[in-house]
């Protein structure tokens, strides 16, 4: 069977059902030869046969789960209303939280004033910050979770690896400060910054690649795409999506990638690196 | 609880164009009547009130796909939202050349769904799985699908039967091919061999109706 062959077959499966990390690494390492061939179009057709074979009309979506998708897409075309340290979910193809990620979790609420502090002053406090946790959207909840995600990984992990971020040579990653986390054994990971430009995801997105000991430096592991919002002014956390199993990660880097992210990066763009 | 049979064959669809809905002019995806633009490329372009409109066009869709992949309501309406984070996100790469929006926002909540269930490793209890389409009573919302799904009908007529099967329990009710191979009781190697090669020619088939028709004389 050709390399051709063995890619279709390959592409043909993802395009059905979820391949195995052995199927994964396969077809990345034949991706990264012929990266044209990853076209989307046996998702599309998939996609089309899917629809082909579905009902004529759909049951609607329950209207409280519609509500809550309208205000946040809304809020996210518009710039998302952002708390004093603002947190962010992955961008699309890294969405997904991690399955040990919490679903539903408590919200972070801002610090606790410090110093000499009336009595009224924090009851007041308390009362709006109840209120403000009421009026919290689904949205903001949403990215709130992905720091409380970040602090459960840091209060559990046995083996986590934290590195701070170093700016690469593009000019997106000057001036930037954070770090990145990352536990093998739980396969969970985040990023932390402040300072990364924000960029347009209609151009350009940020992609991470994670350097794995059990992998040559010149394959590194797709990490994720995401975007940086103009509003992202304080601190941003940013989950990391591998593609695949990560066996032993030490270091990472962020280029800047076309819509999507790439395959394989030429990394002319590189805006950080942490533990190169 | 239903059991796990083959479903029956394809003919219902079969020369028949699925709804496309209301369309302003031609084929293609749905213009703003001022714009000219598709509600995804308006959606990509910051316009909020898009958004709406995505939701109610295609809202019934994902979650109509949503919860084929999932066990129950609650793991859907997760999957759902994580879906169109991904479509208000991914819209800019929207290409109306390629697909049609119904199309597009498919592609992502299949991908998405495979994903979530990549990542929980553990395959759809095959007790639970709805392996009749909804039906006609239960539906309330159109959705506009007819460019790829008039075509994809005409290619799924060009596949062998074996191979028509295998493609509809892979990608309708989502089976495995293990569990394609328990309930069609073929080798397994036969059914890879069946959705591989069904899903290629399916790709080749669409892509040829994509192509530009010749202009001859």
């Amino acid at each position: 069977m050709s390399s051709l062959e063995r890619t279709y077959d390959l592409l043909a499966d993802r395009a059905v059902q979820p391949l195995d990390d052995t199927e994964l690494r396969e077809l990345d390492a034949l991706l990264r030869q012929q990266p044209e061939l990853d076209d989307d179009s046996f998702d599309l057709a998939a996609a089309a046969f899917d629809l082909a074979l579905g009902p004529t009309e759909y049951e609607p979506m329950p209207a409280s789960l519609r509500d809550r998708l309208r205000v946040q897409g809304e809020e996210l075309l518009a710039g998302p209303v952002r708390e004093t340290s603002p947190v962010m979910s992955p961008a699309p193809a890294s969405a997904a939280p991690s399955p040990s990620a919490p679903q539903r979790g408590p919200t972070a609420l801002p610090a606790e004033p410090r110093g000499s502090v009336l009595p009224w002053f924090l009851a007041i406090a308390a009362s709006l910050l109840a209120l403000m946790g009421w009026m919290r959207s689904d949205t903001e909840v949403t990215t709130i979770e992905v720091a409380d995600a970040r602090d459960l990984l840091v209060g559990d992990a046995t083996d986590l690896l934290r590195q701070d971020w170093k700016a690469a040579g593009d000019p997106l990653g000057t001036g930037v400060s954070g770090n990145v986390i990352w536990s093998d054994a739980k396969q969970e990971g985040y990023m932390t910054f402040k300072g990364l430009a924000a960029n347009d995801p209609t151009v350009e997105q940020y992609q991470l690649w994670i350097f794995d000991k059990n992998q040559s430096t010149d394959t590194p592991v797709d990490g994720g795409v995401f975007d940086i919002q103009a509003s992202d002014t304080g601190e941003t956390v940013v989950a990391i999506d591998p593609k695949i199993q990560i066996g032993e990660g030490f270091a990472f880097a962020i280029t800047v990638e076309k819509p999507g992210g790439v395959v394989v990066s030429s990394r002319e763009r590189l805006a950080l690196v942490a533990g190169l | 609880m239903k059991t796990l049979t083959a479903p029956g064959p394809i003919e219902k669809q079969s020369g028949s164009c699925v709804p496309c809905g209301p369309r302003p002019a031609g084929p293609g995806p749905a213009k703003h009547p001022l714009t000219e633009t598709s509600t995804l490329q308006r959606i990509a372009a910051g316009d909020a009130a898009a958004v709406q409109e995505c939701l109610d066009r295609f809202g019934g869709l994902v979650w109509s796909v949503a919860r084929r992949f999932t066990y129950d309501a609650a793991e859907a309406e997760d999957a759902v939202q994580e879906v169109f984070v991904d479509v208000w996100k991914s819209a800019g790469r929207f290409d109306p050349e390629r697909s049609s929006e119904a199309a597009f926002i498919a592609m992502i909540a299949r991908r998405r769904l495979i994903d979530r269930r990549r990542k929980k490793e553990r395959a759809p209890d095959s007790q639970s799985l709805e392996l009749e389409p909804p039906s006609e009573q239960d539906t309330l919302e159109r959705v506009e699908v007819c460019d790829e799904a008039e075509r994809a009908v005409k290619a799924m007529a060009d596949l062998r039967p074996e191979q028509r099967k295998v493609i509809e329990l892979s990608i309708y009710h989502g089976l495995t091919h293990e569990q394609i191979s328990k309930t069609a009781n073929m080798p397994l190697g036969t059914v890879k061999t069946h959705a591989r090669r069904g899903l290629i020619r399916l790709r080749e088939l669409l892509n040829e109706a994509d192509a530009p028709e010749e202009v001859t004389g």
